[in-house]
């Protein structure tokens, strides 16, 4: 009975538990499996079933247009419903993998731009990240890494702006090892006596006591009609970075007491163009024939790196964090190319030769109030729920920090005689060419100060008692790292908040 | 020893003729970089080109020292000349200016 149809239950049945976690995603998971045998009963409140049900999906869908100083605007409609996993496992279903911790410099506040600094730093999260790594079955950032560099694989020294970023790759994903994947949601549910799974439970409401501190209780609404209630002594609101802001803002606004809910939304995407209009690819070049196999064709069973600014680079540059990704390069080099770069080549090392990566840039998008998901109210799902309209917007500030981040590194590698960077992208062209990664960070942000965000430093809204929210729109800066790995180790943290609010002993 | 086209191009066909680069990328085809010193001369109609071709005027293994030396100051300073999406430091597209 650890799974129950919230379809088959009674009609305004009442959920009782400890602690409720809404959604059952990857971040509500990780606390569940904190929480097997720890003698306080759990419910995970999932919206979904345990495969894909395209009706389910469709309450997803909403409207969205993305924007960019002298860009055309871009249509992402389709986007709300594509970059989202609503069934038992959430996103983590679809992800592939990439397990990368945010670099020193994420956490860190950064006068030069603004709005900027967690209340966290990266080594108070490290042993959480440490956890994170282990519950995911990979080694541990960034101490296996340093311990034990592969010589054979050497990282390109460029200078003290710029080093090698590790990636590595978990065989827990939906997308790799479907089986694998199921497992690890389910198996720990099936051994637990205290922590039962309710699915096809959508949560449409939150409801507060007068004291306007504590949430009372939950509304549960299925699809085929059934009402249900939810009671618990916390609440942990999981249900992705999108979805976390439609609930609240659904329930009256929890959470928007510095009009910041549903503000500062942040993405990744990859900037990049392979074969464009007029035959041109991005690409770096490196002259001194250094085997580049750390970064490129490493497969998903080795680390890998890219290369990535360091908090030094980016305030000489006066930029937010930047990779270069690279791989190798399948299109027939043009015979101009070729000659550039064997000039170049010639002019940075006598002797050695040129090779060709193609390559793709992320540059870290900044908080910005106008990056926003607000409510339709007009516009409503079967389940009474107004859709969402996402206006993603990128500033000057963003394009900026793309292109100084772009030509410091192409600077920073032919002043040290290392190679040469192509990037043959318009500003005009950057929206039109972009490709969006699935992180949908920022519009609950993390902060101190009640007035600077949504969530304290221990993901407790402002001013409620009980109420938690977990993922990736807590995150005050969205860096340019995949963010799951974070999202668990934030999870690892909260769930220990929990047991010592919820008297857990150790 | 003064720099004629002749002499530059030598010097590029030295460069070529080194075995790690016959090994991988075959012999520099010159001719195809003249797109790239078009640009330059349509792009810096008044550049001044005498101080590089002064650097590479003091005999051939110190002007080609000369030279890299100079690219490297040029990215230092980010002096550089965007041609077909590539980041060149402006000698390099100036030599090829000096050859188209």
């Amino acid at each position: 009975m650890a799974f129950i149809d919230a379809r088959t239950l009674p009609e305004a049945s009442e959920i009782e538990a400890d602690l409720i976690l809404i959604g059952g995603g990857l971040a509500n998971i990780a606390i569940a499996k904190q929480w097997a045998g720890a003698g306080k009963s759990v419910a995970i409140l999932e919206s979904g079933g345990r495969e894909l049900d395209m009706e389910i999906q469709a309450l997803y869908a909403g409207a969205g247009i993305m924007r960019a100083p002298g860009n055309p605007e871009r249509n992402i409609d389709e986007y709300l419903i594509q970059s989202r996993a609503r069934w038992y496992g959430g996103s983590g279903n679809v992800w592939g993998g990439k397990c990368v911790p945010l670099d020193e410099s994420d956490f860190a506040r950064r006068d030069w731009l603004g709005r900027t600094g967690w209340p966290v730093t990266r080594a108070q999260m490290q042993p959480y990240y440490d956890r994170a790594c282990e519950l995911l079955q990979i080694p541990l950032f960034n101490r296996d890494w340093d311990r034990h560099p592969d010589p054979a694989r050497p990282p390109l020294a460029i200078n003290d702006s710029f080093f090698a970023a590790p990636r590595v790759f978990t065989a827990l994903s939906g997308e790799v090892d479907r089986a694998r994947f199921d497992a690890w949601c389910n198996d720990f549910i099936a051994a637990a006596t205290n922590i039962r799974v309710y699915l096809h439970a959508n949560v449409t409401n939150i409801r507060l006591r007068r004291n306007g501190r504590d949430v009372e209780s939950l509304d549960v609404a299925c699809l085929n009609g059934r009402r249900h209630s939810a009671r618990g002594r916390a609440y942990v609101l999981g249900t992705g970075g999108i979805e976390n802001v439609r609930l609240l803002l659904a329930s009256g606004g929890i959470g928007n007491h510095s009009d910041l809910l549903g503000r500062c939304f942040m993405g990744h995407v990859t900037f990049g163009v392979y074969e464009n209009a007029d035959g041109l690819n991005t690409m770096l070049c490196v002259s001194d024939g250094q085997n580049m196999s750390l970064y490129a064709d490493s497969g998903r069973a080795n680390t890998h790196c890219v290369i990535a600014t360091t908090l030094e680079g980016q305030r000489r540059f006066g930029t937010a964090n930047f990779t270069a990704t690279l791989f190798n390069a399948s299109a027939p080099a043009n015979p101009e190319d070729t000659a550039l770069l064997a000039l170049a080549a010639k002019l940075d090392t006598a002797g050695a030769a040129a090779r060709q990566h193609g390559c793709f840039f992320m540059s870290e998008q900044l908080p910005n109030l106008d990056s926003r998901i607000t409510l339709l109210p007009e516009h409503t799902d079967p389940l009474g729920m107004p859709r969402v309209f996402l206006d993603w917007v990128y500033s000057e500030r963003d394009l900026d920090t793309l292109e100084r981040s772009i030509a410091a590194l192409g600077d920073a590698l032919g002043a040290g005689a290392k190679g040469r960077v192509r990037w043959p992208v318009a500003r005009e062209a950057l929206l039109a060419t972009l490709n969006a990664s699935r992180h949908h960070m920022g519009a609950t942000r993390m902060s101190q100060d009640p007035e600077h965000g949504v969530v304290d430093e221990n993901c407790r809204i402002h001013g409620l008692r009980n109420l938690y929210v977990a993922g990736c729109s807590v995150f005050p800066t969205s860096g340019i790292a995949n963010p799951t790995l974070t999202i668990i180790a934030l999870a690892m943290r909260l769930s220990d908040h929990l047991k010592r609010q919820l008297g857990v002993r150790a | 020893m003064i720099l004629t086209k002749r002499n530059l191009l030598a010097a590029f066909a030295a460069l070529a003729a080194s075995p790690a680069f016959a090994q991988t990328n075959g012999a520099l085809d010159l001719t195809a970089t003249e797109g790239l010193g078009r640009a330059y001369r349509t792009a810096n109609p008044n550049a001044d080109l005498a101080p590089l071709r002064a650097a590479l005027a003091g005999g051939l293994d110190h002007g080609l020292e000369a030279v890299r030396a100079r690219v490297r100051a040029d990215f230092r300073a980010s002096r550089v000349f965007t041609y077909r999406g590539w980041r060149l430091s402006e000698t390099e597209a100036q030599l090829c200016a000096l050859l188209a």
